[in-house]
């Protein structure tokens, strides 16, 4: 099975990838910050402004253009869930939302395509982060893939076996799927843990 | 140098795992552990790292193994896990097989030779910034191995070292936990890896054990090995 990350889609022979890390992190951060904290015209500003990022990264490589519609194309469906469950709060606040959502997947794209998972951590240890935080960025990162590939080997497991043409069913079958997914990471979460006793760990972080 | 008498263990729903399993594995020796599917092979490995807790009295280098000291004994014995994905839990080849060190407190410089001679050992020298996820299966368990063998223990346990491997990667496996020195304990099926490596068996068989003996006497008589379903 294939799989890409943030590694994959870091570029870093790109104009971006010359900018040191830090920075990036620290840019990132500050445009975060931005598009959180602003509103009215200013947020409408840190839009086009990104948007004009976007279309120069675009423009200034191949492998970014093909990155950076890679991480567009994985985040999409999480950004349609938040403007789902924003569409459901009474404040509605006019287009901000969904500038702010807008402002988010792209600025989350080009994060993803601008920096590497390995830099990234270098970047927070260098910023003193505690390593706690960062080993369990690890653990995450280790096993995002191991859980997508087992929902994708019981997806397709569920599609061999599915005779059903009912959508319903399909959905129902599907979430009992995830609930699968669920039990079998808790079960391996004990198995990992006896593996890291087996190796020395006693809680204390190192 | 491994003393186990009276080693029992329930499941926390009650059922019975092991039942009152004794036997001794001397120092330097290849010790099979063998039997059927559910007859507690896992169990008893687990059980000897001290990751269960079990009825019975497991003595390691003549200590007991019980809560204290245990830290200090693992350093001693390594353990590789059936499964690779658990037993790989950080994102990097070399942070994986260096967890063990850094959690015994070896400075950084000490914890990186040590990882470079435990790749160099399982032939996978160079794999230190290789990202986890990406390897192969069969890499995978030679890296699991790498993550055991880093703190020179005394004592390797291997949980079905060759289960899903192909036979070329099966074979590279075998001639390497052929050509270690040190104590190994593996639970297997496979027949074929007892008969190379093993100097002594133990059979179980729905959580009792069913005889202690060399691999000679164990291929002997093929009527027990039908009987123990291990033919």
């Amino acid at each position: 099975m294939s799989h890409y990350w943030t590694s994959d889609l870091a570029d870093r022979p790109s104009f971006f990838g010359r900018i040191d890390p830090r920075l990036r992190f620290f840019l990132f951060l500050s445009a975060l910050g931005v598009i959180s904290a602003a509103g009215g015209r200013l947020l409408f500003g840190a839009t086009l402004f990104l948007i004009g990022v976007m279309l120069f990264s675009v423009a200034a490589s191949a492998k970014f253009r093909r990155s950076v519609l890679r991480a567009l194309l994985a985040l999409l469906p999480f950004g349609a869930f938040v403007v789902f469950l924003m569409s459901l709060s009474r404040e509605t606040g006019g287009p901000s939302p969904l500038l702010r959502g807008l402002c988010s997947l792209i600025l989350i794209a080009l994060f993803v395509t601008m920096m590497g998972f390995d830099e990234l951590r270098e970047v927070l240890r260098s910023l003193r982060v505690p390593s706690i935080f960062i080993t369990l960025l690890g653990f995450v990162y280790r096993y995002f893939f191991l859980f997508r590939e087992e929902l994708e080997k019981m997806d397709m497991a569920l599609k061999n076996r599915s005779f059903s043409s009912s959508r319903l069913e399909g959905w129902r079958l599907r979430a009992l799927l995830i609930g699968q997914v669920l039990l079998r990471s808790y079960r391996r979460s004990e198995e990992v843990y006896r593996a890291m006793t087996a190796r020395g760990y006693d809680r204390k972080e190192r | 140098m491994i003393e186990v008498r009276g080693l029992s263990y329930r499941y926390p729903g009650g059922e019975r795992a092991l039942e009152g399993v004794s036997f001794a594995v001397r120092k330097g020796e290849a010790f099979a552990v063998v039997g059927p599917n559910g007859s507690g092979k896992t169990t008893l490995l687990l059980s000897l790292m001290g990751l269960l807790k079990f009825r019975g009295e497991i003595r390691i280098f003549g200590h007991q193994l019980n809560g204290k000291g245990l830290r200090e004994l693992r350093r001693s014995i390594g353990f590789v896990f059936q499964d690779p994905d658990t037993q790989l839990f950080m994102p990097t080849v070399g942070e994986d097989v260096a967890f063990g060190p850094q959690q015994f407190g070896y400075s950084g410089d000490e914890a990186k030779r040590m990882v470079k001679e435990a790749l160099r050992a399982v032939r996978m020298e160079g794999y230190e910034g290789r990202f986890t996820h990406r390897l192969s299966y069969g890499e995978k368990k030679k890296i699991a191995l790498a993550t055991a063998l880093v703190l020179s223990p005394e004592i390797l346990i291997f949980d079905e070292p060759t289960s899903n491997l192909d036979p070329a990667s099966r074979r590279e496996f075998l001639d390497l936990i052929g050509g270690l020195n040190c104590t190994r304990i593996f639970a297997t099926h496979d027949m074929d890896m007892v008969r190379r490596i093993a100097d002594r068996v133990l059979v179980l068989f729905e959580g009792r054990k069913a005889a202690e003996c060399d691999v000679e006497s164990l291929f002997k008589s093929p009527e027990n090995l039908r009987k123990w379903r291990l033919a």
